[in-house]
């Protein structure tokens, strides 16, 4: 039986995943692929399409594993960002609409206990629920659903340099949550 | 080039990965040549990868990836794809040669035999194996302290099927799986 990787830190196993090793994939898989499929879920909004673009983001790790640098964020973040690239991407090809209920639905979700939260999404969650409702629509807006400045400007019938204002400060009241 | 004060407004949108082609290329210019602008978007990248950790997970069964129903997806370099599937084959080896230690019977409500969830020390492996009248479950915790976490949402197969789930820290009272409201199984820890 193959050896457990379920201790391995995560650099270790993106180390491992480089050197083309399949038993540190599969482990790599078992303890991403729920974050990976529930941000792609998320944002897309359809089962099927989420569990596609989870297979094609573990592929892009895989292939770009080599490429990971520990110095520039987190394993989760990177695969997570390779995530809402291929997500962002099908958005896009799709009609740019995004309907209250699944903004609300995000809205929701986002800022509910998960029962594996560390402190820092425990206060990253809190920060984001705390924040003026205006703000952590037009955050979660561009965040979850790609739309630019401009794109929720124009979703929120707001001026474009006020849509900019609540993005930003939306992400700076996040970031002060993490600091603190 | 610009300056520091219109790098920074742009910068949130810079993070989030939102900004057209023109502006885009001129706050990265901008923050190629200067350490301070580049520090605070490292922060606020870090900032947006935290945020889509709050993404709820989806703890899609192994099952999934065993019998993977759309392949014909796969559309990335063979051997990339060849390596995949051996790792997809390694779960399969996986799945059906797991010898289960500490059982907790998974029962329907009125108390029939549904299947069981096998206690691991970092997981709960929930194994439906007489079929249940639905197609996709909710996988709701309810803790010692009384705090309920729906954690995951899993797809079944003909009414069966397995997955695995982190197993919380905190004391663990009852697995139910859920469809909707409605409660379809129910395992209770001592």
């Amino acid at each position: 039986m193959s050896p457990d990787h379920e201790q391995l830190s995560d650099e270790s196993l993106v180390a491992g995943l480089a050197a083309g090793d399949a038993e540190v994939g599969r482990s790599f898989v078992r303890r991403f692929e729920p974050r990976v499929v529930g941000l792609a879920l998320s944002m897309v909004g359809d089962r099927a399409l989420a569990e596609d673009i989870a297979q094609e983001a573990f592929v892009r790790a895989w292939r770009h594993a080599l490429a990971y640098d520990a110095r520039r964020g987190t394993v989760a973040g990177w695969v997570l960002t390779i995530t809402r690239n291929l997500a962002l991407d099908a958005l896009r090809r799709r009609a740019r609409v995004v309907g209250n209920d699944r903004l609300a639905g995000v809205e929701r979700t986002w800022t509910a206990a998960g029962a594996h939260d560390t402190d820092e999404a425990i206060d990253l969650r809190d920060a984001l629920a705390a924040l003026p409702e205006p703000q952590r629509r037009a955050l979660l807006l561009a965040a979850v659903f790609g739309l630019t400045a401009a794109e929720v400007g124009e979703r929120e019938g707001i001026p474009l340099g006020t849509a900019k204002t609540r993005i930003r400060q939306a992400l700076l009241r996040l970031r002060a949550a993490m600091v603190s | 080039m610009i300056d520091c004060d219109r790098a920074r407004e742009a910068a949130p949108e810079l993070a989030l990965d939102v900004l057209d082609g023109e502006e885009r290329a001129r706050v990265l210019a901008h923050v190629e040549s200067c350490p301070s602008c580049r520090r605070e978007l490292r922060d606020l990248t870090a900032t947006v990868d935290a945020l889509l950790g709050l993404a709820p997970p989806v703890a899609s069964p192994v099952m999934r990836m065993a019998r993977p129903r759309r392949t014909r997806r796969w559309v990335a370099g063979a051997a990339v794809a060849a390596a995949f599937a051996i790792l997809l084959g390694v779960v399969v080896v996986d799945a059906t040669s797991h010898r289960p230690a500490t059982r907790v019977a998974l029962v329907s409500p009125s108390g029939a035999p549904v299947g069981y969830v096998v206690v691991g020390e970092s997981h709960l492996e929930t194994w439906v194996e007489r079929p249940v009248d639905a197609t996709e479950v909710g996988c709701r915790f309810t803790m010692a302290d009384g705090r309920v976490f729906v954690v995951a949402s899993f797809t079944l197969h003909r009414g069966t099927g397995w997955w695995k789930v982190d197993r919380p820290e905190a004391e663990v009272r009852t697995l139910e799986l859920v469809d909707g409201d409605q409660v379809v199984a129910i395992a209770r820890f001592a």
